[in-house]
């Protein structure tokens, strides 16, 4: 066997590997729909209305799931950028990558959300809270790492990584914001919830978490794609096939 | 294959030394973050007081709740939608990428094995 044919049966190898769809993906996105749906179900139907703000407390069920997917990004964007300026890895990077999409989806989710409930509770859409501002500045970074990643030519891997930490220091004061500045926003108020409020919103966190791991899942395996076809381009070149 | 010029790729100590610079302007955005929060905390409950004397404007006589009525199934409706929007059009947009991509592999396998056949 020439050196090239094994070269070629190792592309083979990874080409099926990145071609493959896991049967464990299939397993968990099906787990984390039925109990987003269920989630829903709880909220409108098994959870009582709350007494001061009425129907619109709905929102609050799948608001602070959001959110706590969104900051589950942070430290898994963050240990992928550092990780990915000490070895260089493209692995790292694609994990930074996968962190940064899903920490704006579920930020996105909270910034919408939150203000809908702000307009019944407070009359007013927005307001210039601590943990509002910050969310905001916080989402704006990670927009800023993808934005980065798309037009910052041969150092946006290395710049995007940068500004990954910079979201994570962001997501610490998100979390203690309600703590150090009592504001507009909400403070933590868990476990102070009725029985049934409490249940209906430590499932709906379950159910967002399952559906954060599946879209994590599903986000890396689009990275492996990608490095797939970066890797065939090289070696279409290598053989004078590419132009 | 993928190739690695390792003379491009900055050894472990002298890189992080070069992002020290970008690490106090961090340091730097976050204490003006501090401050901003600080002042955003004092100007909202500064500011909440002035607008209910604002000129020209009539304020709700104190003690009485706020007459405005705001539909809240719609508000409700609205959220539920960009949760639902979210996750739909993310997957939408996952199921997209890895399709093409999926394709590209299978299209520059096909290329190179072609390729390598006539050799």
């Amino acid at each position: 066997m020439t050196s090239s044919s094994e070269s070629a049966q190792l592309e083979l190898f990874d080409r099926a590997k990145a071609l493959s769809f896991p049967n464990g993906l299939i397993a968990l996105s099906t787990v984390a729909v039925t109990m987003l749906f269920i989630g829903a179900w709880m909220v409108f139907f098994y959870a009582p209305e709350e007494k001061v703000m009425g129907y619109v407390q709905k929102i609050f069920y799948f608001h602070v799931p959001a959110a706590w997917a969104m900051l589950l990004s942070a430290p898994l964007l963050a240990i992928g950028a550092i990780a990915f300026l000490a070895t260089r890895k493209d692995v790292y990077d694609r994990l930074a990558d996968a962190g940064v999409e899903l920490a704006i989806l579920f930020g996105f989710m909270v910034i919408i959300s939150g203000p809908l409930w702000g307009r019944k509770a407070w009359g007013v859409f927005w307001v210039w809270d601590v943990r509002l501002t910050s969310t905001m500045v916080m989402v704006l970074t990670l927009v800023a790492c993808k934005i980065v990643r798309g037009y910052a030519g041969p150092e946006a891997k290395t710049i995007s990584a940068g500004l990954s930490i910079l979201a994570l220091l962001n997501a610490i004061f998100v979390w203690f914001a309600v703590d150090i500045w009592s504001g507009t926003h909400p403070p933590k108020l868990v476990q102070k919830l009725e029985p049934r409020m409490k249940l209906t919103l430590w499932f709906c966190v379950g159910a967002f978490t399952m559906a954060y791991l599946a879209l994590l899942w599903a986000r890396l395996r689009s990275g492996r794609l990608r490095t797939a076809v970066e890797r065939l381009h090289m070696k279409a070149t290598e053989a004078g096939l590419d132009d | 294959m993928q190739h690695v010029n390792e003379d491009a790729v900055p050894s472990f100590p002298s890189h992080w030394s070069q992002l020290l610079p970008s690490a106090g302007a961090a340091g730097l955005l976050l204490l003006t973050a501090v401050w901003g929060c600080e002042a955003s905390a004092w100007a909202q409950t500064a500011s909440a007081t002035a607008s209910a004397f604002a000129e020209g404007f009539v304020p709700v006589p104190g003690g009485q709740p706020n007459t405005e009525n705001v539909d809240a199934s719609q508000l409700v409706i609205a959220a539920y939608g960009a949760f639902a929007l979210g996750f739909i059009g993310y997957l939408f947009h996952l199921a997209r990428m890895q399709t093409q991509l999926a394709q590209e592999v299978r299209n520059l396998a096909a290329r190179i094995d072609a390729g390598g056949d006539k050799d």
